[in-house]
């Protein structure tokens, strides 16, 4: 039967846009985890200046390098192969330019919000919520683009890379809008309506997802495009694909709770996460083996071709990624990698093994079909590939190395069962010859990509010198007509030509994972039991916490005692569900370069924590802690304190409306208090002293982790 | 629902969650490798490569 055949291009300047911003925000994303990754070895590279210290830098690490370059590479990728697989324009042109303008617009804002400390201290979800409205706006419009496309195909059947597409769509949307649900104080200003444990939980669980599901499903979908394109053969198994792909989406949903093991989340979900993790092998390696052996029969090919290269190193780091996440979440070698080193090793592998090479090798293998023209420099794509494989392993191998160390150190008990490194800076100082390799092997990952870069520019400079026609070329094909549907078509073949329906079962499958956990934790009140000591903070404490917040303090500091004996020794009594019931946001962290800080309270004088904060070697000799001289310039502002305890009130703590209505007076009462205490310790008595953030700031630390021990008749707002 | 909380521990969730993943997958895997759906799957595994047709 002949049809009509329909003419169209495909927008290509949209994808080159979105590729030259990968490179764009990798240097700028990379050259930040520089910076900080050189402070952990030398914290006076802050050079005092706030909006240059580690904690608040670190967040904007982590989110350029996630959001701004992996992001940008994502949609290059999915916007190149999308139309080709459907044999369709983008839906939109102009919903593809506001996506590609508004995500560009996302990323300055968070440049320009977190080194000011502007913060949620959300993991990798940090972002404040005007910019959080604005990402769920974006990835609406990017959503439409995806599945107005998929309406309009000229190709029946969805190819696997496009069902990775879908499932990374539809949960990052639900992972966001769920971490995400806060009440506002001011524009720049919310706390998150879960806390404490529950606040924790629906963190990693986005956390961990964020991983799994923009950082992995959309990478496996560009992978299973891009690796036949680039060795121009099939995936090896197309069978082995829908397995890969409903096994991962069903089980990578569950696995959250491995990020709290250990902790005081309830037994039940511990138990839950680490089971679902280690199932994850399967799937996880079913896909890798899935591209590896895409180039079976051609392995020749991968010793001169830098873009196979490429991607098979991105694969097996996937591999190696995937085995040792799972073993990472039994709860025994938990013990060893949660809090330390350990785990930013395989953070890394993962980051710049996976998804660093992956986006490389995809970007080489677009070089010409974009612009072209061949790739300027093969020598410089090779460079490329040794230079970066060379500092990923000496990243990694440094970081385990420290990891391992880490805890050891922190768990030595010697005869009479005592600490042998009770100062915890005896473990901190120990690391700084791997926190030094760890900057070389980032050094040498970031000369790679500049490498790129000037590849990049220098292929694009011969195309413009060369004239090369860059407007999109007309194409022909038939239209896809209801009548060659799915007639004679079962099961999942059916369900390929069926977008929708398709995209239906991709959200119950995740859905079922997230409710499963979250709702029983909500609903269930006995899954943390009520404290009767345990208060809500006064106002002064309250913006204490804020400025710790502010500070990215969670950073490096836990707070979370996990049962054992060692951490019991060090730290006191384990930490309990119930301390936390008016943390909005938790705070337990997620690692230690700095000890545990959730029983810090009356560990040590005001006085001390006065000095430390100024400069931390005044107190502890070879302290990496940066110093913090502006909190003893800046006034505490306290516009907001009324404000923020009307907002705590609403999510259910039990301030009275007295507490509201009196909250700065008690803040200032709180203040001198502490101030004059201070002065009685051996601090100057500087005028307008008891005005300063660092009074609200010890406040805070003295108030953390004495709950357990304090009378039940505390007053719950007023001057303790 | 409120009847099933009280019961919602390690065990309740571990063999609920591992049976029903496990008979997901299984079910999945034998419909996938039916021998006669080779051919529908050479073609679909074939799109990325066929895709160069049109340009």
């Amino acid at each position: 039967m002949s049809q009509q055949l329909e003419h169209f291009s495909y927008d290509d300047g949209i994808v080159r846009k979105f590729v030259l911003m990968t490179l764009l925000w990798g240097v700028v994303g990379m050259l930040v985890g520089l910076l900080i990754a050189s402070q952990l070895a030398l914290p006076a590279l802050n050079f005092d200046l706030p909006w240059l210290t580690f904690g608040r830098l670190r967040p904007l690490h982590t989110n350029a390098v996630i959001f701004a370059f992996a992001g940008n590479a994502i949609f290059a990728g999915i916007y190149y192969s999308m139309q080709r697989l459907c044999k369709a324009r983008m839906f939109s042109d102009l919903l593809s330019s506001i996506h590609f303008w508004g995500w560009q617009l996302i990323i300055v804002s968070a440049a320009l919000t977190l080194p000011f400390g502007i913060t949620t201290s959300k993991e990798y979800a940090e972002l404040e919520w005007p910019i959080d409205i604005a990402i769920t706006l974006i990835w609406v419009v990017f959503a439409i683009n995806l599945f107005g496309t998929l309406f309009k195909r000229r190709e029946k059947h969805i190819y696997v890379a496009i069902w990775f597409y879908i499932a990374t769509v539809l949960t990052v949307a639900m992972l966001h809008i769920f971490n995400s649900l806060a009440l506002p104080v001011s524009m720049l200003k919310s706390y998150s309506v879960y806390a404490g444990v529950q606040d924790a939980l629906v963190q990693w669980w986005y956390g961990h997802n964020a991983v799994a599901f923009f950082l992995t499903t959309p990478f496996l979908g560009l992978m299973y495009y891009f690796v036949p394109k680039a060795i121009n053969r099939p995936i090896y198994s197309y069978r082995l694909s829908i397995i890969h792909f409903w096994s991962l989406v069903f089980l990578y949903i569950w696995a959250g709770p491995h990020h709290l093991l250990n902790t005081s989340l309830p037994d039940w979900a511990q138990t839950m996460g680490m089971v679902f993790s280690v199932m994850l092998i399967a799937p996880s390696w079913g896909g890798m083996i899935n591209g590896l052996l895409t180039m079976r029969g051609a392995w020749d090919k991968v010793r001169t071709d830098a873009v196979l290269k490429f991607f098979v190193a991105g694969i097996t780091f996937y591999g190696m990624s995937t085995l040792e996440g799972p073993l990472m979440s039994i709860r025994a070698v938990n013990m060893v990698t949660h809090y330390t080193d350990y785990t930013i090793g395989h953070v890394h592998g993962g980051a710049l093994g996976w998804n660093g090479f992956v986006a490389f090798a995809m970007i080489y293998y677009l070089i010409p079909k974009l612009w072209k023209v061949p790739v300027y420099s093969q020598r410089a794509m090779m460079a490329h590939f040794w230079t970066g494989t060379i500092g990923i392993v000496l990243y990694v191998t440094s970081m385990w190395a420290a990891g391992i160390t880490q805890w050891l150190m922190w768990r030595a008990v010697n005869d009479q069962g005592m600490l042998v490194y009770s100062d915890f800076i005896h473990t901190v100082t120990k690391l700084v010859p791997f926190y030094w390799i760890r900057v070389f092997g980032g050094l040498l990952y970031f000369i790679g990509l500049i490498i790129m870069v000037w590849n990049v520019a220098k292929s694009i400079a011969v195309s413009r010198a060369q004239k090369a026609d860059l407007s999109d070329p007309t194409f022909q094909a038939a239209p896809l007509v209801s009548s060659n549907g799915s007639h004679g078509e079962k099961g999942h073949r059916r369900l390929e030509g069926k977008p929708f329906a398709f995209a239906l079962l991709v959200l119950i499958s995740v859905l079922i994972g997230g409710a499963a956990e979250i709702i029983p934790l909500i609903a269930v009140s006995t899954n943390v039991p009520t404290i009767a000591s345990v208060k809500p903070y006064t106002p002064l404490e309250l913006e204490g916490r804020d400025i710790y917040i502010r500070e990215g303090c969670y950073n490096c500091h836990s707070q979370m005692i996990r049962p054992f004996k060692e951490e019991v020794l060090r730290y006191g009594q384990p930490s309990q569900s119930g301390e936390f019931v008016y943390d909005h946001p938790f705070q337990f962290g997620s690692k230690r370069t700095g000890p545990d800080l959730h029983r810090v309270g009356g560990k040590y004088s005001d006085f001390w924590h006065y000095r430390h904060m100024m400069d931390p070697n005044s107190t502890t000799t070879g302290s990496l802690m940066p110093r913090y001289p502006w909190l003893y310039t800046n006034d505490l502002n306290t516009k907001l304190t009324s404000k923020k305890l009307a907002v705590h009130k609403k999510l259910g703590t039990p301030y009275s409306a007295e507490d509201v209505e009196n909250a700065v007076a008690l803040a200032k009462a709180q203040a001198q208090g502490l101030a004059a205490e201070l002065v009685k310790q051996g601090a100057a008595n500087e005028p307008g002293m008891a005005d300063k953030e660092i009074i609200a700031l010890i406040s805070y630390l003295q108030r953390l982790g004495t709950d357990l021990t304090a009378a039940t008749s505390a007053p719950a707002a007023g001057v303790k | 629902m409120r009847a099933l909380l009280p019961v919602m521990d390690v065990s309740f969730w571990t063999t609920i969650s591992v049976v029903v993943f496990m008979a997901y997958f299984i079910g999945l895997t034998l419909w996938t490798y039916q021998s006669k759906r080779r051919t529908a799957f050479e073609q679909a595994e074939r799109l990325p490569l066929d895709d160069d047709r049109t340009e």
